[in-house]
C-alpha cells in the first residue's frame, strides 16, 4: 500500500492518494508512517523537477495533493510529536506585492518536512526581526521580484544583523531577477531559483 | 544631417535586415526603457497613471538625448499602465503605491472555472467585453481606454516624427497569459491538470477571435511587428507546452505574417528547454526576446538561422553592474549573438534603477562610440 500511496504522489494522481491515505488512517496506521510515505513520493517529485520532468504545475500539485492527504490525518501534520528538519521565515521584502513564488516555495518547503512561517508581502524589516525572534528559524527566505527593492533587501538583512539575530542563521534570497550578484549586493549567504532548490538548500544547511 | 525621416527609414531598413539575418552594419537598438527613461528625466512613475502626455514625452527625450540618433525603435510607442486593469486588478503608483514605486500586478483569482463555459459558449469577444464589467475591476476603465486612444495614437507618432521606429503597436492576446492573469498562476496551472478538456475547448473558441482581431489590427495600423507575450509557458512541462500554448502561439505568428507583418515574441522566463520548438514558426519573420533567463548564446546556437534574437541585458546587471561590466557584457553579445540576426534590448525592460552610465554603455557597445 506505501508504495502505491508513493507512486500515486509521484504521478499526480490526486484521488488515489487523498483516499487511500484515509483508508490507512482509518485503518490505524500511524500518522507518522503515512507522512514518511508522502514525503517519499514529494522526493521523487523533487527529482523529476530537476530531470526536467516536472516543472512548476507539477510542483504546485504535488504540494496541493500532499496537503489534500494530510488534512486527512487531522491534527497530526501539524503536531509537536511530528519532528520538522527545521524552521523557516519566509516573506517578500518591503514595497514589493509579489507572493506567487514565495506561496509555491512556502507550500513546497513544508511539504518537505519544513515548519515554514510565511510573513507576506511588503514585509518591513520589523517584521522580519519578530518572526525571528518568535519562531528562531535556521533560515530566513526572502523574495523579490524588482530590482528596485534590492535596496529594501539589503536594508532587511542589516537591521537583522543589527539586532543580532543572523549569527548560526542562513539568509537566503530568490525571485526573477535575484543571482550571485545581488547576493554579494545585498550580503545574503545564497539565492535559489526554484522552489525545489529552495528545499534541496535548506536541507544542506540545516543538516 | 540626416532628417528624421531618413534616420526612421534607416532604422526600419535595419530592423528588416536584422529579421531576415542579413548581413548589417551594426544591430539595431530596441530602447525598451519606460521606467528608466522616466526616473532619468525626472518623472516620476505616477505620472504614467495621471499625466500620460508628458510622461511619454519625457520617455521620448530620454531615447533621443541618450542614443543621439541611434536608438531605432522603442517597443510599443505610448505606455498606460491601467490598461491592464480591463482585466486585472493592478496596484498603480499615486493610487494604490507611493508615486515612485513601479506598478505591479496584484494576480489573484477573479476568472472562475465556469468563466470557461462562457468562453466556449459564447466566444472570447463576448466574454472579455462582458467580464470587465461583470468583474468591476476599475470601473470606467473601457470608457477610459477609449479616451485615451487618440492621445496614446498621438505619443506613437511623435516618435516615428522624431526618427524613432515603433517597434509592435500592435499586441495580440496569448491565452496562456491571459488565463494565468485572469485565473493567478496558480489556479491556472492546475486547471492543466484538473480539467485539460475544458482549458483547451476554451482555448479552441478564443483563439478564432484572438486571431481575426490581431489580423484586422494590422491591416489598420500596418505595424513593423506585432508582439506575443505568454512568458510563463516557460514554466510548464513541454507535454502542457505542447498542448496549451504552442499551436496557438504558431497560429497567431502564421496570422501575423500572412497580414504582412514581423512577429516579436517576448520571452521572459528560462526557455533553454523549449528552444528547439521555436523552430516551427515562420523563417525569418520572427525574433525573440529573451530577459537574461534563457541562455541567449544557447538561443543562437538553436535558432539562429531561423529567427533574429533580441535581448537580453539582464535588470542586475544594469541595476548594480559597472559600466565595464555592461559594455563588455553587450560587446560579447553583439560579436557571439550578432551582428547578423540579433537586436540589442534591456532583458524585458531597463529597470527604473538602471544606472545611467550602464544604459550609455549599452548603447556604445552597439554604436561603438
Amino acid at each position: 500500500m506505501s508504495e502505491e500511496i508513493v507512486k500515486a504522489l509521484v504521478e499526480l494522481e490526486e484521488d488515489t492518494v487523498v483516499e487511500k491515505v484515509a483508508e490507512l488512517y482509518a485503518n490505524g496506521t500511524s500518522p507518522l508512517e503515512i507522512l514518511a510515505m508522502l514525503q517519499k513520493g514529494m522526493e521523487e517529485v523533487g527529482h523529476r523537477f530537476e530531470t526536467n520532468e516536472y516543472f512548476l504545475s507539477e510542483l504546485i500539485m504535488s504540494g496541493d495533493i500532499f496537503k489534500a492527504a494530510a488534512d486527512k490525518l487531522g491534527d497530526a501534520f501539524d503536531s509537536e510529536d511530528i519532528k520538522k528538519i527545521g524552521t523557516v521565515v519566509i516573506g517578500t521584502v518591503k514595497d514589493d506585492v509579489h507572493d506567487i513564488g514565495k506561496d509555491i516555495t512556502a507550500t513546497i518547503l513544508s511539504c518537505n518536512g519544513f515548519k515554514v512561517v510565511d510573513i507576506g508581502v511588503d514585509a518591513p524589516a520589523q517584521k522580519f526581526i519578530e518572526a525571528i525572534k518568535e519562531h528562531n528559524p535556521q533560515v530566513i527566505g526572502m523574495s523579490c521580484l524588482l530590482t528596485s527593492c534590492f535596496d529594501s533587501m539589503k536594508d532587511t538583512i542589516e537591521a537583522i544583523e543589527k539586532e543580532g539575530l543572523r549569527e548560526g542563521r542562513k539568509i537566503l534570497i530568490g525571485g526573477g531577477p535575484v543571482n550571485e550578484q545581488t547576493v554579494k549586493y545585498v550580503k545574503a549567504d545564497g539565492f535559489c531559483l526554484s522552489a525545489q532548490e529552495a528545499v534541496d538548500t535548506c536541507k544542506k544547511l540545516i543538516n | 544631417m540626416k532628417t528624421p525621416q531618413q534616420f526612421y527609414e534607416e532604422h526600419v531598413a535595419r530592423i528588416k535586415k536584422a529579421y531576415a539575418l542579413e548581413e548589417i552594419d551594426r544591430p539595431p537598438i530596441l530602447f525598451n526603457t519606460d521606467v528608466f527613461s522616466a526616473k532619468y528625466m525626472g518623472i516620476k512613475l505616477s505620472e504614467f497613471v495621471n499625466n500620460v502626455e508628458l510622461a511619454n514625452d519625457m520617455v521620448l527625450k530620454a531615447a533621443l538625448e541618450l542614443g543621439n540618433g541611434e536608438i531605432d525603435a522603442t517597443p510599443t510607442g505610448a505606455v498606460y499602465p491601467p490598461s491592464r486593469e480591463m482585466f486585472v486588478k493592478m496596484k498603480l503608483p499615486g493610487r494604490d503605491l507611493p508615486d515612485d514605486e513601479l506598478w505591479q500586478v496584484d494576480e489573484k483569482e477573479v476568472m472562475t472555472v465556469e468563466d470557461y463555459d462562457i468562453i466556449i459558449d459564447k466566444g472570447f469577444n463576448h466574454f472579455t467585453a462582458e467580464y470587465s464589467k461583470r468583474k468591476n475591476i476599475n470601473p470606467g476603465i473601457l470608457e477610459h481606454m477609449n479616451e485615451m486612444r487618440p492621445t496614446l495614437g498621438q505619443i506613437s507618432r511623435k516618435y516615428e516624427d522624431a526618427g524613432i521606429a515603433v517597434f509592435s503597436p500592435v499586441i495580440s492576446e496569448n491565452l496562456f497569459e491571459y488565463f494565468c492573469t485572469t485565473r493567478s498562476m496558480a489556479q491556472f496551472l492546475r486547471d492543466l491538470h484538473r480539467i485539460p478538456d475544458k482549458v483547451q475547448a476554451a482555448m479552441d473558441v478564443a483563439i478564432v477571435d484572438i486571431e481575426q482581431k490581431v489580423r484586422e489590427q494590422i491591416r489598420a495600423k500596418k505595424p513593423l511587428t506585432a508582439f506575443i507575450g505568454g512568458s510563463r509557458a516557460a514554466l510548464v512541462s513541454k507535454k502542457l507546452y505542447e498542448r496549451f500554448d504552442l499551436p496557438y502561439r504558431k497560429r497567431i505568428a502564421n496570422a501575423i505574417v500572412e497580414e504582412g507583418s514581423l512577429v516579436h515574441f517576448h520571452l521572459d522566463c528560462n526557455w533553454d528547454a523549449k528552444l528547439e520548438s521555436l523552430l516551427e514558426m515562420p523563417k525569418n519573420k520572427c525574433a525573440a526576446a529573451f530577459d537574461g533567463t534563457t541562455n541567449i548564446f544557447k538561443a543562437k546556437e538553436v535558432l539562429g538561422d531561423h529567427m533574429c534574437i533580441i535581448g537580453d541585458v539582464p535588470a542586475t546587471l544594469l541595476s548594480l553592474g559597472t559600466e565595464d561590466e555592461v559594455y563588455n557584457y553587450c560587446t560579447k553579445l553583439v560579436k557571439e549573438v550578432g551582428p547578423r540576426g540579433y537586436i540589442m534590448s534591456a532583458g524585458c525592460g531597463a529597470p527604473p534603477n538602471a544606472k545611467v552610465e550602464n544604459m550609455k554603455a549599452m548603447i556604445a557597445a552597439v554604436t561603438g562610440k
